[in-house]
C-alpha cells in the first residue's frame, strides 16, 4: 500500500488572532503505526487533528496525509482517513442506525458485516435516537462508523473521554486489531497509562511545541513510579540514590520519584518508621513537572 | 455578583444583536412614518383624502389594524406605526424568549447554569429577567424617537407601553413553547403558531365588519384597543398584563417541575430507521427543516389566499370622486384587485428573504455546533456541503413563491374576483430575484463573519424592507431611496416585469455567492 509516512508534518504553525496555538510542529507518523500525541488539555492537540482534517488553515507549514496536503486537498486526503472527534456533534432527530447510515452514504463505503460486530461489541441499540444518549454512547456511533469505514488512517481526538472502563477494554482491543491489519493510527490523548497500553511511538505536546518524542523505551522516564510515604515521626533525611527525585509531601511525608530501580528504595523504607506507603503512575502534570518544565517558552 | 444576575446579564449579551437591530428599526420605521405623513398630507383636506381613500380598506388593516382617525399625525401614527409594530413586537417577544430558554437549554448550557448555584426557578427568572429587560430597551427605544418626533410625551410612552405589554405577552408564549417543545425548533414552531393565530384573530376583527368583538380575544386587538395616541384607554393593557403574568409564571412552574434537557411533549427515545433522505447532504437538510418549511409553505399560502380574497375590496370602498383623485395622481393602478395584489407582493418578497436567511442561518448553525465538523472530515468538500444546503434554500424559495402566488389566485376566484393565474405566478416569480439576492449577502456574512453572520443577514433585510417603505416618505435623495432592493421590484403584475433590475439583483446575488463560496474555501471552520 502507501508507502511514505502516513502523516508528515512540516514546520506547522497556527495562530489564533494574538494566540499561537501551534508553534513550528514537525512530526511523521509512519504507516502501520499506532503513534500517541499526548499532551495536557490546550496543548494544542486538537488544533494539530483540526490541521490534519483540512478543517483549520495553517498559518506557516503545512501536513499532509499519506502525502497529499491537509489544506488544499482535502477530499482526497480524507478518502484515506476517519475520524473520530473528543466531542460527538451528531443530529439529535437520527438514531443510531441513521447515523451509521447517512455517515456511510457521505463517505461511500463500509464494512456492514465489521459495523454489524462492532454495534454489538460496543452494546450499542440501533433504534435509539442520538438526542437520548449519553457523551459516552454518542462517542462510541463515531467509533463504530470510522473503524467500519476500515480506513488506512484513524485519526482518533481523546476518543475515550465518555467510556467507562468496560468500554474501554473493548475500545483498546479494537484499536489493536486495527493495527493488526496494518491501519495506522493517530490516537490523541491525556492519559499517560492509555497511550502506553496502545502506541507505538509517542509525540509529546506542550504549550504547542512538540518537546519530546520517541518509543516508550526511549520515553523511560515516563514510566517512573511516584511513591509516598508517611512516617510514625518527623520526615527522616532521604537518601540519595540514582534516579530518584524526593520532595517533602507534608510534615511526615515524603513523595518519592523513581525512574532508576525500586529495591534500594525500598530497602532505605524498611529501615524507618513508616506508617502508610503509596505507590503509583505519574500523572502527566507531574512528568511535566518534572521532565519539561524548561521546555516551554 | 448573585448568579441569577450574571446569567440575566448572560442573556443580555447573547440578546444583544437582535435586540439593537429590533430597536433600531423600530425607531427608523416610527420617525419616518411620522415625517413623512406631516410631508405628505400637510393640509386638512389632505389628510381628508387619505382618510376617505384607500387607507380605510380591508387590504391595508390586514397589517395596520383599524384607523380611528387619519386627520391627525397622532392618529396617523398610531394606526400605520402602532398597528405594524404590534405585530413586529410580538415576533420579537417570541425570538427573544425562545432564544433566551430553550436555545440555552439545547446547547446544554443551562444544565451548567444549574449546577453553579441557580435552581430551576431561579434560571428561569434569571433567563425571563434579561428578555423583560430587552422588551423594555425596544419600548423605550420607540418611544423616545416616537416623542422625538415631535409626537406628546405621554402618547409615545403609552404607545411604548403598549408595545412592551404586546412584546412581553408573547416572550410568555414563547416561554410556554420553551418548556413545552424539546428543541429550539419545536419551540419556535409552536410559538410562531400562537402568533400567527393572534394575527388570523385580529384580521378578523378588523377586516369583517360585526366582528369587532373578536378584537377583545387576541393580544394583538388589546395593543390596537389601548388606542395610545388619541383616546387612550388604559384599561386595555390589563388583559396584556394579566396574560404576561400567567403565561411567564406557568412556564415558571412547568420549568421548576420538569427534567432539564426535555420538553413536556418529548418525541419517542426510539424509532424504526428511515434512510431514504439520507443518501446525501441535500436530501438530509430537506429531512431536517421539512417541518419549517412545511410551515413555511401553509403559512404563506393561506395568508396569499386571505390577501386573495380581500383584493376585491379596495375597489368598492371609494367614491368615484375618489378614485378619479388616485387616478390622477397616478396610483389608479393599485384600486384594480391585480394592482393591489401586485402591491402586497412585496409582502411575500420579504417573506423569501427571510426564509433565505433562514436557510443559511441553519447552515450556520450546523457549522457552530460542529456538526458541520463531523461531516467534514468525511470525503466530502466543503463547498459541495454549502451548496447542497442553499440548493435547498433555492428549492424552498420557489415553493413559498409559488405558494403566494396559487394562493393570491385561488384566494381571488374564491371570491368572483378576477386576477389572471399567469400574473400572478409572475408576481411570485418576481419575488425570487431579491431572494437570492439576499441568500448571495447572507453567504458572504456567513463566509467572512460566521460568528455574527445569522444576525446582520435579519438586519439586512429588516432594514432593506423598512427603509424601501419610509425612503419615500421622508424625502430621501433619490439614489438612496434606489439602494433598497425591495425599490426596485415594480409592480408586478400590472406594470412590466422589471427584467433590467431583477437581472442585476440576480447578478449582485450570484456574485455575493461566489465571493461567500471564496470566503467559506479559505477560512477556519468556526464554533459557536
Amino acid at each position: 500500500m502507501e508507502t511514505g509516512p502516513a502523516v508528515a508534518a512540516q514546520g506547522l504553525t497556527k495562530r489564533y488572532g494574538a494566540t499561537t496555538a501551534l508553534e513550528d510542529l514537525t512530526l511523521s507518523v509512519r504507516a502501520g503505526e499506532v503513534y500517541g500525541f499526548l499532551g495536557p488539555n490546550g496543548a494544542g492537540k486538537t488544533t494539530t487533528i483540526r490541521l490534519m482534517l483540512g478543517l483549520h488553515r495553517p498559518t506557516a507549514g503545512s501536513i499532509d496525509v499519506f502525502g497529499i496536503d491537509a489544506w488544499s486537498d482535502p477530499v482526497a486526503a480524507h478518502r484515506h482517513l476517519a475520524y473520530v472527534a473528543g466531542e460527538p456533534a451528531l443530529w439529535p432527530g437520527l438514531t443510531v442506525e441513521e447515523t451509521l447510515v447517512f455517515l456511510g452514504n457521505l463517505r461511500g463505503a463500509r464494512d456492514a458485516e465489521y459495523e454489524r460486530e462492532l454495534i454489538e461489541r460496543f452494546r450499542l441499540e440501533p433504534s435509539k435516537k442520538v438526542r437520548a444518549l449519553s457523551k459516552g454512547n454518542r462517542q462510541k456511533i463515531q467509533v463504530v462508523a470510522a473503524f467500519s469505514a476500515r480506513p488506512a488512517l484513524l485519526v482518533l481526538d481523546e476518543p475515550t473521554s465518555g467510556l467507562d472502563p468496560l468500554m474501554e477494554v473493548v475500545f483498546r482491543e479494537t484499536v489493536a486489531e486495527a493495527r493488526g491489519r496494518g491501519q495506522t493510527v493517530f490516537l490523541s490523548s491525556h492519559i499517560l497509562s492509555e497511550v502506553e497500553a496502545l502506541c507505538d511511538r509517542i509525540g509529546i505536546l506542550r504549550d504547542g511545541r512538540l518537546v519530546d518524542e520517541g518509543s516508550l523505551d526511549e520515553l523511560r522516564h515516563l514510566a517512573s513510579r511516584t511513591i509516598e510515604a508517611t512516617f510514625a515521626g518527623p520526615t527522616p533525611d532521604p537518601p540519595r540514590l540514582e534516579g530518584l527525585h524526593t520532595e517533602r509531601a507534608g510534615d511526615h511525608a515524603l513523595r518519592f520519584e523513581l525512574s532508576g530501580p525500586v529495591a534500594p528504595l525500598l530497602r532505605w523504607l524498611g529501615d524507618q518508621d513508616v506508617t502508610a506507603l503509596e505507590s503509583r503512575e505519574p500523572s502527566l502534570e507531574e512528568i511535566f513537572l518534572h521532565h519539561y518544565s524548561g521546555a516551554g517558552p | 455578583m448573585s448568579p441569577g444576575r450574571a446569567f440575566t446579564r448572560r442573556t443580555l449579551g447573547q440578546g444583544r444583536t437582535v435586540t439593537i437591530s429590533f430597536a433600531v428599526g423600530f425607531a427608523l420605521y416610527a420617525v419616518a412614518n411620522i415625517v413623512g405623513y406631516r410631508s405628505t398630507y400637510p393640509t386638512l383636506a389632505d389628510r381628508r383624502g387619505l382618510q376617505e381613500s384607500f387607507a380605510t380598506t380591508s387590504s391595508l388593516r390586514l397589517f395596520y389594524g383599524e384607523p380611528h382617525s387619519l386627520l391627525t399625525t397622532a392618529g396617523y401614527v398610531e394606526w400605520r406605526v402602532g398597528g405594524f409594530l404590534a405585530l413586529v413586537a410580538g415576533v420579537f417577544g417570541v425570538v427573544a424568549s425562545v432564544r433566551a430558554l430553550r436555545s440555552e437549554e439545547d446547547a446544554g448550557r443551562l444544565e451548567v447554569v444549574l449546577t453553579g448555584g441557580l435552581t430551576r426557578a431561579g434560571g428561569y427568572g434569571a433567563a425571563m429577567a434579561g428578555v423583560g429587560i430587552e422588551v423594555a430597551v425596544l419600548a423605550v427605544v420607540t418611544a423616545v424617537a416616537v416623542a422625538a418626533a415631535s409626537i406628546s410625551v405621554s402618547g409615545a410612552a403609552w404607545m411604548g407601553a403598549d408595545l412592551a405589554v404586546t412584546a412581553a405577552a408573547f416572550a410568555g408564549v414563547g416561554a410556554i413553547a420553551s418548556q413545552i417543545g424539546s428543541s429550539r425548533r419545536s419551540a419556535s414552531s409552536l410559538a410562531s403558531l400562537a402568533l400567527g393565530l393572534a394575527f388570523a384573530l385580529r384580521v378578523i376583527a378588523d377586516t369583517t365588519s360585526g366582528y369587532g368583538w373578536v378584537r377583545w380575544t387576541t393580544p394583538l386587538g388589546w395593543a390596537e384597543e389601548l388606542r395610545p395616541l388619541t383616546a387612550v384607554r388604559p384599561a386595555a393593557l390589563i388583559p396584556g398584563l394579566v396574560l404576561t403574568a400567567a403565561l411567564a409564571a406557568s412556564a415558571g412552574l412547568l420549568a421548576a417541575r420538569r427534567d432539564v434537557g426535555t420538553g413536556i411533549v418529548s418525541g419517542r427515545d426510539t424509532a424504526s430507521p428511515h434512510t431514504g433522505l439520507l443518501r446525501s447532504t441535500a436530501t438530509a437538510a430537506v429531512r431536517d427543516e421539512r417541518t419549517s418549511l412545511t410551515t413555511w409553505l401553509i403559512g404563506t399560502g393561506a395568508f396569499a389566499v386571505v390577501v386573495g380574497s380581500l383584493s376585491g375590496s379596495i375597489a368598492g370602498a371609494l367614491s368615484p370622486d375618489v378614485r378619479r383623485q388616485l387616478v390622477r395622481l397616478g396610483a389608479g393602478d393599485i384600486i384594480r384587485p391585480a394592482g393591489f395584489l401586485a402591491f402586497y407582493f412585496s409582502f411575500f418578497t420579504l417573506a423569501v428573504c427571510i426564509f433565505a436567511c433562514t436557510q443559511v442561518a441553519a447552515a450556520r448553525h450546523e457549522e457552530g455546533d460542529q456538526r458541520a465538523e463531523t461531516l467534514l472530515a468525511l470525503p466530502l468538500f466543503r463547498l459541495r456541503w454549502l451548496a447542497e444546503r442553499l440548493a435547498v434554500a433555492a428549492a424552498g424559495a420557489m415553493g413559498i413563491a409559488l405558494a403566494a402566488a396559487l394562493g393570491c389566485w385561488a384566494g381571488a376566484r374564491l371570491n368572483n374576483i378576477h386576477v389572471g393565474l399567469g400574473g400572478m405566478l409572475e408576481a411570485g416569480a418576481n419575488t425570487l430575484p431579491a431572494g437570492l439576492l439576499f441568500l448571495g449577502l447572507a453567504t458572504v456574512l456567513f463566509g467572512v463573519v460566521p460568528r455574527a453572520s445569522t444576525g446582520l443577514a435579519y438586519g439586512l433585510v429588516a432594514l432593506a424592507f423598512v427603509w424601501d417603505l419610509v425612503a419615500a416618505v421622508v424625502n430621501a435623495p433619490s439614489w438612496l431611496r434606489t439602494v433598497s432592493p425591495f425599490h426596485h421590484l415594480g409592480l408586478v403584475p400590472i406594470r412590466a416585469y422589471p427584467v433590467h433590475d431583477a437581472t442585476i439583483m440576480a447578478l449582485i446575488g450570484l456574485a455575493s455567492l461566489a465571493l461567500g463560496f471564496a470566503a467559506f474555501r479559505r477560512r477556519d471552520l468556526t464554533s459557536a
